[in-house]
């Protein structure tokens, strides 16, 4: 393997807080020098980096890959390299597969096919109960030494208290994260979209918000009483910011993390063509179909300020992908969802330039931000994670911030074309993405000095 | 009411009334007019539509608003064909866009759907080249009736301008209501919502802020209190109780419910003369309105029934032949 360059680029580090015009050299896969500049030589190979950011490559806590048991929706191989494209090196996969990774077993076949077809790193997240059932536990040791790095039952939240209580112990207990999909299931039981004035005006049956916010608040209260780490996932409503911000405040290990589309979009996207337009008539797009919904812009302004003051720790897809023909039918029948690897990146840039949130706190939030909210540089082998840092694997991503481009589904390498965010323009583009030093993704072929 | 001969219509659909634009529901109302006036004189009607297959997909069992399309069809010499829902494939397990696109290879022209989840007809415009009509989606839309209530309004009124119309029942779940409120709002009727907590969204309300501007709604109030409510009313709609849809723990018996909120011939003394009665039917007589109510003068049943003739033959036609 050649020495690779990559020269004039501007590095930003969340971690080290670097942000500078920096080269960096890797070798054998590993960053193995960075400064401002790095001589030439004829045994080098280089990427030219001019007019471009570096950053970590991304990590994302939540999401599906469908493998095993749902491969007509996508597979670890098609995820994998989705992944990739949206400038992704590590991402944690829900284990809502069937068979679910609820045993050693199954995890072990998981982890065979993610050895032999991701093209990034798949941390595993093993589910809290059998067959995600909500009524016993799974064996949390043998499955964290096989591999996962959290605990979830996500696509269900955890009804009963009991359990919840036993899942905190043994968080406690094996210091692993709980990821929780806090929706009450008897509040939101055959609810389609966010209970407000859209659901009525549809007349569909809503999802309240109190649904989300009254769970945080019980985990948080079962959090406090028996330590362990509870992660709320993908949070939705200004309430359970609130209540994370309290439970921050009193040094609980609560964290929390929010996805794009919650970030930007509303219950009131579900009634327009176009996101932007204005409204002609109820459309029922189902690629806007999604739990927990889209809420209101309340909503959305108080998670971008969770962002900002660092309630919320990581922005995480729950890329959620569905065939075409899952998708295609009315609103209330169809799977709750949105693929959404590809698009993150770039909807967290429209947050930029709506001046909404600072650049650096978007790379934060899609590298260090995570990596930290789940210790995985703890973890070893992942010291990395997250990071740009001499001696560890050179996991990078480059980004184009001012390039325009159009999100069209043939682009769309994931096997979900669900999303509500199609022939949308954005700016701001992953160019390259880098895996221990081999270039995975590729936006184009770059100039070689 | 006026009739103006040149319709204006530039929809290839009829999904709901809010995409509508003012020409347009006045061409229905003008054209309904004009084959009203026909249809009681018993004269002849020009075949419009011959030729014209309409194909009647109903996926929820409807006697009224079925045979109404039928009928309307037939008399602008259309061909109609009637697909009830126990012998359509869905049955068999076809999607709703797999029939769809079975009847649009069937030399269709106009489809009429009825569904029982709400924005069936959207997925359905979104899937053939032909004219969908919504003849009713799940608790969304039923412009049609919406429509023919209107126009049923404007034979009396002349003009909707600040009459006041009092809404009772089951709103939440009623199709007909939120077709009838988007429409009643934009001819600039006054609105009142009646009935228990459970069956009335409080969004609808003028007062609800959680609605964005450009949607909010006008002219609009909630009163539970039925005495209240009809007191100065000039028309009543009582809406059917949808207890196939009702599946909250908290609402009322159909007993319940008729002891605080049926119409009954106690009421009529407390209301203004002139007040007319309406209902999209079918009437669960008893518990909606009392079989006295239903059958005197004030009731425009039956007139709703005879006008919805009228408004689908204009709305086949301005469909048909402005696509
Ligand atoms: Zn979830």
């Amino acid at each position: 393997m050649k020495t690779l360059i990559i020269k004039n680029g501007t590095v930003i580090d969340p971690n080290s807080r670097l942000n500078k015009k920096i080269d960096i050299e890797i070798k054998q896969g590993k960053i193995t020098n960075m400064k401002p500049k790095i001589m030439l030589e004829k045994k080098h190979e280089v990427i030219n980096a001019k007019g471009l950011i570096i950053v970590p490559g991304f990590v994302d806590l939540h999401v599906h890959l469908r493998e095993p048991g749902f491969t007509h929706k996508e597979t670890i191989k098609t995820g994998s390299l989705a992944a990739a494209k949206g400038g992704y090196t590590t991402i944690c996969a829900m284990p809502n597969t069937e068979p679910a990774i609820d045993t050693v077993k199954s995890l072990m076949n998981l982890n065979h096919i993610i050895k032999k077809d991701a093209a990034i790193n798949v941390l595993p997240i093993g589910a809290i109960s059998k067959k995600r059932l909500g009524n016993k536990l799974t064996p949390v040791a043998s499955m964290q030494k096989n591999g996962i790095v959290a605990l979830s039952d996500d696509g269900d939240h955890l009804d009963d208290e009991s359990m919840m209580i036993e899942a905190m112990k043994k968080s406690k207990q094996f210091s692993i994260p709980i990821s929780q999909h806090c929706e009450e299931q008897a509040l939101v039981h055959n609810g389609h979209l966010h209970e407000g004035w859209v659901s009525d005006h549809l007349g569909i049956k809503g999802r309240p918000r109190e649904a989300e916010s009254n769970m945080v608040k019980r985990d948080i209260a079962i959090a406090e009483k028996f330590g362990g780490h509870l992660h709320i996932a993908h949070i939705s409503t200004k309430e359970s910011v609130k209540l994370v911000e309290k439970a921050k405040k009193y040094n609980l290990t609560v964290t929390a993390e929010v996805t794009p589309h919650h970030l930007d979009l509303t219950h009131e996207s579900i009634g327009v063509s176009n996101i932007g337009a204005k409204i002609q008539e109820p459309l029922f797009n189902t690629n806007m179909k999604v739990n927990p919904p889209l809420r209101e812009k309340e909503d959305v302004d108080a998670c971008i300020e969770g962002l900002n003051n660092d309630i919320i720790d990581a922005i995480a897809t729950d890329h959620a992908p569905h065939s075409f023909s899952e998708k295609s039918v009315v609103f209330e029948k169809a799977p709750p969802g949105i693929s959404g690897l590809e698009s993150a990146f770039s909807i967290g840039m429209r947050l930029v330039q709506k001046k909404k949130i600072k650049f650096e706190k978007l790379i934060d939030k899609l590298t260090y931000g995570p990596a930290k909210a789940w210790n995985l540089n703890e973890i070893k082998g992942m010291e990395g994670i997250g990071k740009i840092k001499i001696g560890h694997n050179a996991d990078i991503t480059l980004i184009n911030k001012s390039k325009k481009w159009t999100y069209s589904k043939q682009q769309i390498i994931s096997m979900g074309k669900n999303s509500p965010y199609i022939d949308n323009v954005f700016q701001g583009k992953v160019v390259m993405t880098l895996r221990r030093g081999k270039i995975i993704f590729n936006h184009r072929k770059l100039e070689v000095l | 009411m006026p009739s103006n001969k040149k319709h204006s219509w530039k929809h290839k659909h009829l999904l709901d009334v809010d995409s509508l634009a003012s020409t347009e529901y006045k061409s229905i109302f003008s054209l309904a007019e004009k084959y009203n006036k026909l249809l009681n004189n018993k004269k002849m009607i020009k075949k419009t539509l011959s030729n014209v297959n309409i194909f009647n997909l109903f996926y929820e069992p409807s006697t009224r608003t079925r045979a109404s399309f039928e009928l309307a069809g037939k008399l602008l010499g259309a061909n109609v064909i009637n697909i009830a829902s126990n012998i359509s494939a869905t049955q068999k397990g076809e999607s709703l866009i797999n029939t769809i696109k079975t009847i649009n290879a069937m030399h269709s022209d106009i489809i009429i759907l009825r569904h029982e989840d709400s924005g069936a007809a959207y997925l359905a415009s979104q899937n053939t080249d032909k004219s969908v009509i919504n003849a009713g989606d799940g608790s969304h839309a039923h412009p049609t009736q919406a429509l023919t209530d209107s126009y049923t309004l404007l034979r009396k009124f002349k003009s909707l301008k600040n009459i006041k119309i009092t809404m009772v029942g089951d709103i939440k779940h009623s199709r007909v209501a939120r077709s009838n409120i988007l429409l009643l709002t934009k001819l600039g009727a006054k609105i009142t919502l009646c009935g228990p907590k459970v069956l009335i969204p409080k969004s609808f309300s003028t007062d609800n802020k959680s609605r964005s501007k450009e949607f909010s709604f006008k002219n609009i109030n909630i009163e539970h209190d039925l005495d209240k409510a009809i007191k100065n009313a000039d028309v009543i709609m009582a809406l059917r109780m949808q207890t196939e849809r009702q599946h909250s723990k908290n609402i009322p018996s159909l007993k319940e419910y008729a002891k605080k909120y049926q119409i009954t011939n106690r009421h009529l003394h407390s209301i203004n003369k002139n007040c007319l009665l309406m209902h999209p039917g079918p009437v669960n007589e008893g518990v909606e309105i009392s079989k006295e109510v239903a059958e005197s003068s004030l009731s425009q049943i039956e007139e709703q029934v005879s006008n919805g003739v009228a408004v689908r033959m204009a709305i086949l036609e301005l469909i048909y032949l402005n696509n």
